[in-house]
């Protein structure tokens, strides 16, 4: 592995990390929420923003690292039935199209985050509560998937196979029981 | 606009020459056949009409195009021209409609809608911040007098306290926090489930939740405590779209657009809300459509004082309205130069569910 | 260029992209995107590109699919799978197919609790495709029982599908809810039956192959060894099956369930409760793994989690994407107005109009179909004299099958991430099953009453 790729991957790693511990704050904030409504009979401010955002943030950071382990779901029905050498050209052209448009993703993303941010985008629920930080955070994941797309165009172009294969250490391969992989 | 489209016309259809000038593209919240798509689609029409066709309005589904709370966004950046939803939505574009929630001053739904639209016409201040969102302001209404929907009789502020209520806006969870209220966030497609569950037991809404979010069916005391109208939905046109509008064509929309907030809207409205009634009357369920005794109202709007009046100019000058005690002052005379006389479609329906 | 050109051109390109493989969301996303450009300009399909995004994703309502895909993982790697199919394995052993009925009835049962098809199916996937598999079910078979039978989550009540047909086509919302309970039921016998009849032997001819030396035989071995142990009675006694999985279940069973008719709860939170209730029964069960074998099965269930949630939801922005491009060009609208100016019978018209749905939901996540066809189907429906919570039924029905079958097919794809498969060994399995699924439909479709019987019962 390279050190561009291993930068990729590394990264699409630590968001990964970052986007499983947002899934920790959105339950955690919606039982807080539960309780406290419960003991006192009113909701906590912010709560129901909180988990919203961190939905956004669990989807977006979580994206690179879904892309890197190759979570990414694909249909494979037409191109098992073509030759390798075939499949090596498509895999560029597929490539490199994922990485425009992963690139036009951000393009776009990257626009609106400074606009929200300018005007102060905020929704009003229990409290004020500020929006356009998400608007960053999708910023962020388009960033880190765009990454992986190079990696995998990069790949393409040296007539290797496109990410996961050949990354070591992988979580999922530690998956429970049901992983028919792991079972075997 | 740096870049266009390749195809070929813009509507599709027009064959004989006769292709509009203008298209413009509405993106709506208001449902097809509710009061608010009665206000605005007598808009549309009329906007068609007289300017013999120069102008054509391609109108998409409501929630289709653009979410709700995308519609001001989506007018903005020029993915359609004509939007139609609720500003609370998203408030910070919108500071200058926001007076409509200042609990108790809006009685009057004609007035309120003509006194909006001055306010956007005279008063420099509130043009100038549609502008700044690049938006420019056509109409902006309220959406129904606020009820107060439970499973006990609620006839005056004291009873309030202890409910468990979604109640939404800054002003209106201030004003019912005062009196004991537990204020609860729950998303308005949530507010079924919310009472069925029991995680509230009671609301603060318009008539469209009892009818159209059928809580008829799990709450069955409506009163109307007086506070008026508390929510809106407002009109607006691309900035960019208008400008570049031939000025001839400018004024048609200017015309129609006064035409609407001086009469034609609330009756158009109202007409609509009319048929809210009919699923009141039948609700099983219901068995209590009433509004507060007057002097009860006056207690409470007296011992409330200035002090939500004043909550709103500071909300509106943090949101980047200059001048937010001008506008509101221009606004409440307004209210007052144009109260006249219209019949308030939840205030019929009270008087028909009393007199059954 | 016509608009119906740009229209063909798109979905030729959609198809392309997605024969060549790329990624769906991908491909969804950038059929759609290049179709907003073509009819109105890049800054045009720029701005899209820069809603939906957020617009698909910062929502409460959503939060529930990633809160039931945790409570699954939390389940599966507290063992609760594997305990409760032993438990389930030794009764129903003896029954052809048992283990794809259980799952079959265990789907019905957790969609009871689970408000979307997408939890439920990736739910029931990590608690029963391996199992399934280790008992001699081919993984088609396995993995198509979990799809179809996850379709369930969105028909049995509670469900936010449902509730959102309501309020979009101002129904009753309890009614629309109580409609979903007997073809839920119904669809559910329909597989039952399917698995008992026909899927046996494909189970038997499996174990066949496998026993035969070329496939995986410690499974076979494993399965072989069970059996003669449950049939000389030795070793496996009732008392010492894994009985607390069953608990383990209930508990969390009653927690969702219990927590949300008692009125302290929804159930997108019910989903975060059960998620934690689930950690809780995580812990306790692995207590004496020690605290890194704890965390790290902590750690692995909120990385899969994460991943899972990312790309379902990355398929649901792409799908955004291209239905803004259906919407912009009029296509539902020009279909509209072709099939109801077709001379026909009201019967015709409408069956019609529901089977479109179904080549929608071959290309567009499901919520987007909803959202686009209530506003379209509705008042026809309404001129043409049909009943508007029949009409949700079997809306809901056909989305459903939408959701299984290719190319795209949002339940088939997270399955085939959970189970890791391909997809198209889901889409094999399922097919059988989706016919079962049309039969069903056909019935409910010619009797209006089956689904109609229990919204009368409801008082408003
Ligand atoms: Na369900
Ligand atoms: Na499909």
């Amino acid at each position: 592995m390279d050190r561009f790729e291993r930068l990729v991957v590394g990264l699409g790693r630590v968001m990964g990390v970052i986007g499983a511990l947002a899934i920790v704050v959105l339950m955690l904030a919606i039982v807080i929420d539960v309780t406290a409504r419960y003991l006192t009979n009113a909701s906590v401010p912010a709560m129901l923003e909180i988990s919203e955002s961190a939905l956004v943030v669990a989807i977006f950071f979580g994206l690179a690292w879904a892309g890197a382990s190759g979570a990414h779901v694909s249909v494979t029905l037409v191109s098992d039935r073509l030759p390798r050498r075939t499949n090596a050209v498509l895999q560029v052209v597929v490539w490199g199209l994922a990485t425009a448009l992963s690139a036009w993703l951000l393009y776009a993303g990257f626009i609106r985050a400074l606009d929200a941010t300018s005007r102060g985008e905020s929704r009003m629920g229990l409290i004020q509560f500020p929006l356009w930080p998400l608007r960053w955070a999708i910023v962020a994941g388009f960033t880190a998937f765009l990454l992986v797309c190079l990696a995998n165009l990069i790949r393409s172009l040296r007539g290797r196979t496109i990410m996961p294969e050949g990354i070591a250490e992988q979580p999922r391969t530690e998956a429970g029981g049901a992983d028919p992989r792991g079972a075997a | 606009a740096c870049s266009e489209g390749v195809v070929d016309s813009g509507g599709g259809g027009g064959g004989d020459g006769d292709s509009p000038e203008v298209t413009l593209t509405l993106v709506t919240a208001a449902v097809e056949s509710t009061p608010n798509a009665a206000v605005q689609d007598w808009f549309l029409d009329e906007l068609e009409e007289r300017s013999d066709g120069r102008i054509a309005v391609e109108r998409t589904e409501a929630y289709s195009l653009c979410d709700a709370p995308e519609i001001a966004e989506c007018v903005r950046d020029g993915r359609a021209q004509i939007g139609v939803t609720i500003p609370d939505y998203t408030p910070e574009v919108f500071p200058s409609t926001s007076v409509v929630s200042i609990p108790f001053l809006g009685q009057n739904w004609q007035a309120i809608m003509h006194s909006l639209h001055d306010l956007h016409v005279n008063n420099a201040d509130a043009q100038a911040q549609m502008e700044s969102n690049g938006l420019h302001h056509v109409a902006t209404w309220p959406v129904g007098r606020l009820l107060i929907g439970s499973n006990e009789p609620v006839s005056g502020p004291d009873d309030l306290s202890g409910l468990s209520m979604r109640v939404s806006g800054p002003l209106m969870q201030q004003l019912f926090e005062n009196k004991g209220v537990n204020i609860q966030a729950i998303p308005a497609a949530e507010a079924y489930e919310a009472v069925e569950r029991g995680i509230v037991d009671s609301m603060a809404a318009g008539m469209d939740f009892p009818v159209d979010y059928q809580l008829r069916e799990v709450l069955s005391h409506w009163t109307d405590p007086g506070i008026g109208q508390y929510s809106s939905f407002g009109m607006w046109m691309q900035l960019d779209a208008y400008e570049s509008m031939p000025e001839d064509l400018q004024q048609v929309v200017d015309e129609v657009a006064a035409e609407l907030s001086s009469g034609v809207g609330a009756q158009e409205f109202n007409e609509t809300a009319a048929q809210q009634c009919p699923p009141m009357m039948e609700a099983e369920n219901v068995e209590e459509l009433s509004a507060w005794d007057e002097s009860v109202t006056a207690s409470w709007e007296d011992e409330t004082g200035d002090t939500l009046q004043d909550a709103w100019v500071d909300l509106a000058t943090e949101q980047g309205l200059e001048n937010a005690q001008g506008v509101l002052d221009d606004y409440l005379a307004g209210l007052e130069e144009h109260a006249v006389d219209v019949d308030d479609a939840t205030l019929a329906c009270i008087d028909e569910f009393q007199n059954s | 260029m016509q608009i119906y050109h740009v229209v063909l051109l798109v979905l030729a390109l959609l198809l392309i992209l997605l024969a060549v493989r790329m990624p769906v969301a991908l491909a969804l996303g950038l059929s759609g995107g290049i179709g907003l450009v073509l009819l109105r300009g890049f800054d045009y399909g720029t701005n899209t590109l820069a809603s939906v995004p957020f617009t698909s994703s910062a929502s409460f309502t959503l939060t529930i699919i990633p809160m039931f895909i945790l409570m699954g993982m939390f389940a599966v790697r507290a063992n609760v799978a594997v305990n409760v199919f032993t438990v389930a394995n030794h009764f129903v052993r003896r029954a052809p197919g048992g283990l794809g009925v259980a799952t079959v009835m265990a789907c019905a049962g957790f969609s009871a609790v689970s408000g979307s098809s997408i939890g439920t199916a990736a739910t029931m996937s990590k608690l029963a495709v391996g199992q399934m598999r280790r008992s001699g079910f081919p993984a088609s078979l396995a993995t198509g029982i979990v799809a179809i039978a996850g379709t369930l989550g969105v028909m049995i009540p509670p469900s936010t599908f449902l509730v959102l047909y309501a309020v979009l086509s101002s129904q009753s919302v309890a009614r629309v809810l109580a409609a979903g309970i007997i073809p839920g039921l119904l669809a559910a016998a329909g597989y039952i039956a399917y698995i008992m009849i026909v899927g046996q032997r494909m189970i038997r001819r499996e174990l066949a192959r496998t026993s035969g030396g070329t496939g995986d035989l410690s499974a076979a071995v494993e399965d072989a060894q069970a059996e003669l142990r449950a049939r000389t009675g030795g070793g496996t006694s009732i008392a010492s099956l894994p009985w607390r999985g069953l608990v383990h279940v209930a508990i969390l069973f009653l927690i969702v369930m219990g927590g949300m008719y008692s009125g302290v709860f929804t159930s997108t939170e019910g989903a975060a409760v059960g998620a934690l209730a689930g950690l809780v029964i995580l812990v306790v069960e692995n207590r004496r793994e020690g605290l890194a074998h704890i965390y790290r099965a902590f750690r692995d269930s909120l990385l899969d989690t994460a991943q899972t949630t990312s790309m379902v939801f990355f398929i649901v922005i792409g799908s955004g994407i291209l239905s803004a491009f259906l919407v912009t060009a009029g296509v539902t609208n020009t279909v509209t107005e072709w099939v109801t100016g077709l001379p026909m019978p009201p019967m015709l018209t409408m069956a019609l109009l529901l089977i479109c749905l179904v080549p929608l939901g071959m290309f567009l996540e499901s919520m987007s179909i909803l959202i686009l066809s209530v506003p379209i189907l509705v008042p026809i429906a309404t001129e043409l004299g049909f009943d508007t919570i029949w009409l949700g039924i079997m809306i809901v029905k056909l989305i459903e099958i939408g959701m299984v079958t290719p190319p795209v097919g949002i339940i088939t794809f997270v399955i085939a991430g959970t189970a890791d498969v391909r997809s198209e060994t889901v889409f094999r399995g399922v097919l059988p099953l989706v016919v079962m699924d049309l039969l069903t439909t056909t019935v409910l479709f010619l009797f209006p009453q089956i689904t109609l019987f229990l919204p009368s019962l409801v008082r408003t």
